[in-house]
C-alpha cells in the first residue's frame, strides 16, 4: 500500500536527511520532496504508516497521512 | 484506542522493528531459532504493557532491552542452550552497561546484513531460504507464508523448524561471507529475493491479496539490501529489474483477466514512480564501473521499454545488443528466443529467422509454443505464407491456454486467406 506524508507547518522543516535514511534503510521510501515536506512510502498497513509519521522528527505542525487507492490489483 | 487498534499498532511496530531485532539478538545468542524466540517474548511484554502506557519513544530500543533481561533470566535458569552461560550472561551485562542505543547503532547495519546471509544460507533448501527470509526479515507469519505459496501451513512451519535446525546444527557462523565466498553467497541471496518477486509478480486476480504483496515485499527486501551493500551492482541491477516489472503490475491484465503481451500493453497504466525507481537504480549499477550482470542486463533491457512511450518508439537495437550481452553471460534457449525477437525488430526477419532456425532442435524447446509462434512470425513478415501458417497450428497445438490457442489459429487462418496482417 502507497500513503502520502505530509507535514503541515508554519516554520522552516528542520533537516530530514536522517529519516530519509531511515526510510530508505527500511525499503519504505519511494519519494519525497525536500521544500515540501512530503514522503510517499510503501507501507503494510495503514498502521504501519502512522508508525512512521509519528518518526518524522518534527513537532511544530500538523502530519497529515494519505493512503493512495489503487483502482485495481493493489501491489505496489 | 480499542484494545485491537493498540495491537494492531504494536503490530506494525514489530513488522518494523523485529528484523533488526532478531539479528541483534542472533549476534548475542549465535542461533536464530533462540533469537526469534526471545525476540516473540518481548513482542508479548510489549502487548501486555503498550496498550496501557503507549508505544515508547525508541520501540527498538525498548523491545532489545526486553529481550536481553528475558535472554539473561533464561540463561541462568539454564532453560536456553548449551553455550557458554557464564561468558554469555557476561557479554550481555556488559552491553546493558555500555548503554542498548549507542551499541545498537553501531552494529545494527551489518547485523541485518549477517542475518540476511544466514537467512539464504546455501546449506538450506530453496524453499526454505525463502521462508525462512520471510519470516526473519519479512515478519511474516507462518500463516501468511503458507497462503501467499498456496502450501499448507504445517508444511511450512516444518520447513521453517528444520531450517533453524540445520542452520544449528551446521554451526553457520554468523557472519558477512568474506573474498570468494561473498560472490556466490550474494547470488544466493539476490536468487531467493528474486523468486520471492516472481510468485507475487505471477498472482492473477481472484487470488489471495497476500500473493502480490510479496512483490512489495521483496521490493523492499532488494531496496534494503541496496543500502546494506550499496557498491554491488548486482544488487541494484534486481533492484531496477523488479521494480519496472512491478511497474507493470496493472497493465499486464486485461479487463477478463488475460495477459497482455508487453507490446499490447497500455503504457499510460505502467507505473511512472516505479518506472523513475528502476531507471535511478539502474544507473546506480552502471556508475559502478564494472559491466553490468545477468540481473542488470536484464533490467537494462527492461529500461529500455520502460523508456519508450509507445511500443514503435523502442530502441530494438539496444535491447538486441543487450541480449547478445546477456546470451554470452547466461546462455539459454528462452533467452536466445528473445534475443531472435530483438534481433528481428532491429535488422529485420530474415537476421532473427536464422537465430530461431538453430533453435530448431534444442531438446527444451520442442513443446515450448512460442518458438512456432515465434518463427511464423518472421516467416509471415517475410512473405512465407504457407510455412508460417503452419507453425501457427504447431504453436496452437503445443499451448495449454485457450486464449493463446484461439489467437494462433487466428493468425493461421488468416495466413491461409492471403493474410496481410502479419500484426502481434
Amino acid at each position: 500500500m502507497r500513503f502520502m506524508v505530509l507535514v503541515k507547518a508554519s516554520e522552516a522543516l528542520p533537516d530530514m536527511r536522517a529519516y530519509n535514511e531511515q526510510l530508505a534503510r527500511a525499503g519504505v521510501l519511494l519519494d519525497h520532496g525536500t521544500i515540501a515536506g512530503y514522503w510517499l512510502i510503501q507501507a503494510r498497513s495503514q498502521e504501519e504508516a502512522m508508525e512512521w509519521a509519528k518518526r518524522v522528527p518534527f513537532h511544530g505542525g500538523e502530519i497529515e497521512i494519505h493512503r493512495l487507492l489503487e483502482v485495481s490489483h493493489d501491489v505496489v | 484506542m480499542t484494545l485491537s487498534d493498540a495491537h494492531r499498532a504494536i503490530d506494525a511496530v514489530w513488522r518494523i522493528e523485529s528484523p533488526r531485532l532478531i539479528a541483534g539478538l542472533t549476534r548475542i545468542v549465535r542461533d536464530v531459532g533462540v533469537a526469534e524466540e526471545l525476540a516473540q517474548d518481548a513482542l508479548v511484554v510489549a502487548l501486555e504493557k503498550w496498550p496501557e502506557s503507549g508505544v515508547p519513544e525508541n520501540p527498538g530500543a525498548w523491545l532489545m532491552a526486553t529481550a536481553k533481561h528475558r535472554a539473561i533470566d533464561a540463561v541462568r535458569r539454564n532453560v536456553m542452550l548449551e553455550r557458554k552461560h557464564a561468558d554469555l550472561v557476561r557479554e550481555m551485562e556488559t552491553q546493558k552497561e555500555m548503554g542498548i542505543e549507542a551499541e545498537m547503532d553501531d552494529h545494527i547495519g551489518d547485523d541485518l546484513l549477517r542475518l540476511v546471509f544466514i537467512a539464504c544460507h546455501p546449506v538450506l533448501a530453496t524453499e526454505s531460504r525463502v521462508a525462512l527470509t520471510l519470516r526473519l526479515l519479512g515478519g511474516l507469519t507462518t500463516d501468511e507464508i503458507a497462503r501467499a505459496f498456496l502450501a499448507p501451513e504445517a508444511t511450512v512451519a516444518q520447513r521453517i523448524v528444520r531450517a533453524k535446525r540445520t542452520l544449528s546444527e551446521a554451526n553457520v557462523p554468523f557472519e558477512v561471507p568474506r573474498g570468494a565466498d561473498f560472490e556466490g553467497r550474494l547470488s544466493s541471496v539476490l536468487e531467493v529475493i528474486y523468486l520471492i518477486f516472481n510468485e507475487g509478480y505471477s498472482a492473477t486476480a481472484g487470488d489471495d491479496l497476500l500473493r502480490p504483496a510479496l512483490c512489495e515485499e521483496a521490493l523492499r527486501l532488494g531496496r534494503i539490501l541496496g543500502e546494506l551493500v550499496p557498491s554491488e551492482a548486482e544488487v541494484h541491477g534486481l533492484i531496477a529489474l523488479m521494480e519496472i516489472q512491478a511497474s507493470r503490475f496493472k497493465a499486464r491484465v486485461g479487463p477478463s483477466g488475460e495477459a497482455v503481451p508487453l507490446f499490447d500493453q497500455d503504457r499510460a497504466q505502467w507505473d511512472r514512480v516505479l518506472v523513475r525507481r528502476g531507471l535511478v537504480a539502474l544507473e546506480r549499477a552502471e556508475k559502478l564501473g564494472s559491466a553490468l550482470g545477468p540481473y542488470g542486463l536484464q533490467a537494462a533491457i527492461a529500461a529500455c521499454h520502460a523508456r519508450a512511450h509507445a511500443a514503435n518508439e523502442t530502441d530494438w537495437q539496444q535491447i538486441a545488443a543487450l541480449y547478445d550481452a546477456l546470451a554470452q553471460l547466461t546462455p539459454s534457449p528462452v533467452i536466445e528466443l528473445n534475443r531472435a525477437v530483438a534481433v528481428a525488430m532491429a535488422f529485420g526477419p530474415a537476421a532473427g529467422l536464422e537465430i530461431v532456425d538453430a533453435l530448431r532442435s534444442e531438446p527444451s524447446l520442442q513443446n515450448y509454443h512460442l518458438l512456432p509462434a515465434v518463427r511464423g512470425d518472421f516467416l509471415m513478415k517475410l512473405g512465407r505464407i504457407d510455412e508460417a501458417r503452419a507453425e501457427f497450428e504447431r504453436a496452437a497445438s503445443l499451448t495449454r491456454n485457450s486464449r493463446e490457442r484461439n489467437l494462433l489459429l487466428e493468425r493461421a487462418r488468416s495466413a491461409s486467406e492471403g493474410g496481410k496482417n502479419a500484426g502481434r
